[in-house]
């Protein structure tokens, strides 16, 4: 048998043709024909249970799912039948009767539910068996999203994505037949898991309203929204987002299935901390009158930046730039940068090293589906970049690839890891034991974070280049892949803009008595820059601090200037995520207040 | 298993069993410790450079797990739960290697095929089913038990040959074959031969090889009401025909049961029945409907009784009965009054007998059990004029 093989059946008399190892409603869906699904969802495993979508197979008395049957050469498929359209009809009234099914009252109404859609499919108005209606929990323990199990269909497509995509098998199933139920952990309320990631994966996969966004719930369905594909600015992974968005405020937040990155997965960060998380907006430009931040117009606050700007003696004046603004500010700032004498962009913890030699990694996230050894050094995806964490852990348990964490902060992924050292030793036995576990792989890869970048990171990746070499026979070394935490820190260190780790050194330095301060949407509004106290103080000193950013901070506090920034979803442009591919931002909603983009306002400033 | 294992090349078995069948468990590890001990299990079998290990997995108590898939993610520790096939297990079974999966029944034929040949082999049997089976009487027969018999074998000759009979002189009503998803088969089939082809014509199945004999006094609606809610009990709940699907059939039957049958429970009865038949995933759903079906077709008086009449013919449905004290044969011990736990019989003013009052009588037969003089009588007469408000307004509208 060759996969991939052409071959050719007939479905409902149509001749069509499919590859070896295709199933039955892959074949038809890729010629055009229908059949009805509820458990199928792309991209995870069959399960055959729901029965939407068997078919008869000539030749067998028996009905088949074609969701997981193999298309077969020169076989007859026929898949809408009087039969089969009987059967899946009383499927679809058996599943009504099963539980609360009732629509008015359900966050998925009109239009984002499988299940109604089906119903309407097959003209179903009422139901000839009674209504079961056990009274079940509707569980909203959990931060982000709540599970109610009246509208349970039992699908499991929460349970696969869970296991198969975000690889945490949080969700399972208990009991048994009628008192099946979604279990969450052993059995815990879902605010209580100590395995979800809240990736709201299984809310994206749930074809019902059991499982349903809190933010989005009752705001109208989403097919009344605009949708908007952009790509979320919270690391350097880079998924894509499908941004839902009705009079001007976001309904729910999913991720893009087309995406090239993520294929639609996405982590806590960035399908909710985002829009969910109450931040306080900057929404007019401020100027700082007798102590105070008042609200101005901008043409006023312009101008006092301008005027801050003529003051300030030549050669004192700094701009600091965060590293999550897009593209397009990195080419105004190129323009701009005469104007200032030193412009740096405030990067995380030790991440300078990685930006002093920026190396995209490309196609990082496809290697990381072929590698079958992977040492993660210095680097804590489930913190900072969930995504490819998610796809550790599947590529742990499903695939049994070695997983070697060396210098890394402890997470939830040391439970899946043969070897986890946060303190590594340079003992002998330790590094055998490295070998030991790499020894049969043959497509290692190395992800290493900035915590790398340091003397002991040097001499780990020193010895264990050395037990690589030595152990694995005939494997090749797949090529390193860089992993920063800041979201465009490598395509603004490629454009020359120099990465500033210690902002109290870096102001010492030089002598500065005008700082501009692109914060842009950072989460804290760019507080962290005030980490060390004197840092503060040495701002207050010059008093001459112009903000620009979406959220009031500690930062604020310092400012002559407050400048009103846009956030994620307000802006157009690119941003260069970590394997070197340029995404496209496309701004969601209209700039609130009267917040503009970063470049536009530095392009006002200083045109 | 050994030899089987030798002839496919395999070198790692698994013996799933029940954890509710302790002692056959125990003898099971006695067994595999002892081949171990000779030398026919483990490194180097016979010398031949064959090595071939057998494990004893334990199961959770679910019916389910019969089936050869759901068996398998039991035996890999998982939730044990059928797979639609293809992949066939020979294709990938247990943790995704080819797998050959048979019963014990299967592989204790082997020996004997080895020793005597394959033509004695099939000497046995009839045309199309070889060889001899295990069969299990059990209900109303005089010697219940296991008993080997060739295939072939007419019902006739297990029951009341091998088996010995009704006891206590009753009529023979029915055999349930095949365990709790197979078919009813009534007296005029009592002579065909038992094979795969002609029980399945009969709308049953060979199954487990379970003989349930049932007498005159079982009532075909509660028999098929007792066997639904264990199906219902037992569905894993993966697909919606089988655990809906048996839970409505259920509630249609203990309705039927309860008095409360509608004149459109049996088409609706059917027409589930053929749908969970059709369309579930595994051989549980797709068997589950067979008391049901077969009940109905051999029995249907019976359901139309219930329904129409409200009437148990078997007098087993406890609300479809009615209690009375023959005043004759009372003989005023008092031993139904103490045994009834509602307190509803009361003795007859100025007389040594006993009455019943029916409206508050809870049809428990706790009276019929303890009288000693069959003075308690069980009927079912069933009710002649419209009783329940519902009927009532049913006849109304027939009316107008």
């Amino acid at each position: 048998m060759i996969a991939g093989k052409e071959i050719s059946l007939t479905i409902d008399g149509k001749p069509c043709k499919g590859a070896l190892g295709q199933t039955i409603l892959q074949v038809a869906g890729d010629n055009g024909i229908e059949i009805p699904t509820l458990c199928y969802l792309k991209n995870l495993s069959p399960w055959g249970g729901c029965r939407m979508c068997i078919v008869e197979v000539q030749g067998s008395p028996k009905v088949v799912p074609a969701c997981s049957t193999p298309a077969t050469d020169g076989s007859t498929v026929i898949t809408n039948s009087e039969r089969l359209q009987g059967l899946r009809r009383l499927t679809l009234e058996l599943l009504f009767s099963e539980r609360n099914h009732f629509c008015p009252i359900c966050p998925m109404n009109k239009g984002d539910c499988d299940l109604q859609q089906q119903a309407y499919g097959f003209g179903i108005d009422s139901i000839r068996y009674p209504y079961l209606y056990p009274a079940l929990l509707v569980d909203v323990s959990g931060k982000y999203f709540g599970l109610d199990h009246n509208r349970c269909i039992l699908c499991t497509r929460c349970v696969r994505t869970c296991d198969e995509i975000e690889g945490v098998h949080t969700l399972d199933i208990g009991n048994r037949g009628v008192k099946n139920q979604i279990v969450v952990d052993l059995n815990v309320m879902f605010g209580a898991s100590t395995t979800c990631t809240s990736c709201g994966a299984c809310v994206a996969a749930c074809p019902t309203g059991a499982l349903f966004d809190k933010s989005a719930a009752f705001h109208g369905p989403l097919s009344r929204c605009q949708q908007v594909r952009t790509t979320c600015t919270e690391c350097p992974v880079g998924c894509g987002l499908v941004v839902y968005t009705k009079d001007n405020r976001i309904v729910d937040v999913f991720g893009d299935a087309e995406s090239t990155v993520s294929r639609g997965h996405l982590c806590r960060r960035g399908r909710y901390e985002t829009w969910v998380e109450p931040r306080p907006r900057i929404l007019r430009p401020m100027v700082r009158r007798d102590g105070h931040l008042v609200p101005t117009s901008w043409g006023d606050a312009v101008h006092t930046v301008k005027t801050l700007i003529s003051a300030s003696n030549h050669g004192q004046n700094a701009m600091l730039v965060s590293p999550r603004v897009t593209n397009e500010t990195m080419r105004t700032l190129q323009k701009i940068g005469l104007r200032f004498d030193h412009i740096g962009m405030f990067v995380a913890d030790k991440e300078s090293a990685l930006c002093t030699s920026p190396e995209f990694s490309t196609d990082a996230m496809k290697r990381l589906d072929d590698a079958d050894g992977m040492i993660l050094l210095g680097a804590q995806p489930s913190r900072e970049q969930g995504v490819v964490a998610a796809k550790i852990r599947v590529a742990v348990r499903k695939r049994g690839v070695k997983l070697v964490i060396l210098n890394s902060r402890r997470s939830d992924l040391d439970a899946y890891a043969d070897i986890s050292a946060p303190i590594v030793t340079l003992e002998r036995k330790f590094w055998n034991r490295v070998g030991e576990v790499l020894g049969n792989v043959k497509r290692p890869v190395l992800i290493y974070g900035a915590a790398a970048m340091t003397a002991v990171g040097v001499t780990i990746l020193d010895r264990l280049t050395k037990v690589l070499t030595s152990q694995c026979n005939g494997g090749e070394m797949l090529a390193p892949i860089q992993l920063p935490t800041s979201t465009n820190s490598l395509a603004l260190a490629a454009g020359g803009v120099e990465p500033v780790e210690d902002i109290s050194t870096w102001l010492g330095v030089q002598p500065v008595n005008f700082l501009y301060v692109v914060a842009s949407d950072e989460p804290d509004g760019g507080a962290r820059l005030l980490k060390e106290p004197h840092v503060r103080a040495f701002l207050e000193q010059i008093d001459c601090v112009v903000v620009q950013a979406s959220y009031e901070s500690a930062l604020t506090d310092v400012a002559r200037v407050v400048l009103p920034s846009a956030i994620w979803c307000e802006k157009n442009g690119s941003v260069t995520n970590f394997e070197g591919r340029a995404l496209p931002l496309r701004a969601a909603l209209a700039p609130s207040g009267e917040a503009r983009e970063d470049n536009i306002v530095l392009e006002t400033v200083f045109a | 298993m050994a030899i089987g294992a030798y002839a496919m090349g395999s070198n790692r078995g698994f013996i799933y069993i029940r954890a509710e069948y302790g002692l056959a468990v125990k003898r099971l590890h006695i067994a595999i410790e002892q081949a171990y001990k000779y030398g026919l299990l483990g490194k180097n079998i016979l010398e031949k450079g064959f090595d071939f290990d057998v494990e004893v997995r334990i199961g959770a108590g679910a019916f389910v797990c019969g089936e050869e898939t759901a068996l398998m993610r039991s035996v890999e520790g998982r939730r044990g739960q059928p797979q639609p096939r293809p992949p066939f297990p020979a294709q990938r079974g247990l943790w995704g290697k080819p797998t050959n999966i048979n019963n014990v029944e299967t592989w204790a034929t082997i020996r004997p095929i080895i020793l005597r040949g394959a033509p004695w082999f099939a000497s046995i049997g009839t045309e199309k089913t070889k060889g001899t089976k295990v069969f299990c009487l059990a209900g109303k027969i005089n010697n219940t038990g296991v008993a080997e018999l060739p295939f072939g074998t007419t019902l006739r000759e297990m029951i009341f040959g091998v088996g010995g009979g009704i006891p206590n002189g009753k009529k023979f009503k029915a055999v349930q074959t095949g365990g709790p998803s197979g078919g009813v088969i009534p007296e005029q089939h009592l002579d065909i031969p038992v094979e795969y082809e002609s029980l399945q014509k009969l709308g049953s199945i060979m199954g487990s090889g379970g003989m349930v004999v049932m007498d005159e006094d079982s009532c075909m609606v509660d028999v098929a009401r007792f066997f639904m809610d264990f199906c219902c009990d037992e569905s894993c709940g993966k697909c919606p025909p089988c655990r809906v699907g048996t839970r409505q059939m259920l509630s249609i039957l203990e309705r039927i049961c309860n008095g409360q049958g509608k004149p459109d429970d049996i088409q609706k009865l059917e027409d589930l029945a053929a749908m969970v038949k059709d369309s579930s995933l595994c051989g549980l759903g797709q068997t589950a409907p067979n008391p049901v079906l077969t009940t109905l077709r051999y029995f249907r008086d019976e359901y139309m009784a219930h329904i129409v009449e409200k009437r148990c013919p078997a007098r087993v449905c406890r609300e479809l009965l009615h209690f009375e004290i023959d005043q004759v044969a009372c003989k005023g011990c008092s031993i139904c009054a103490r045994a009834c736990p509602v307190q509803t019989i009361h003795k007859v003013d100025g007389q040594k007998k006993f009455y019943i009052t029916t409206e508050t009588c809870i049809h428990c037969g706790a009276c019929f059990e303890a009288c000693r003089f069959d003075a308690v009588v069980k009927t079912s007469p069933g009710r002649t004029r419209t009783e329940t408000p519902e009927d009532e307004v049913l006849a109304g509208e027939v009316k107008s």
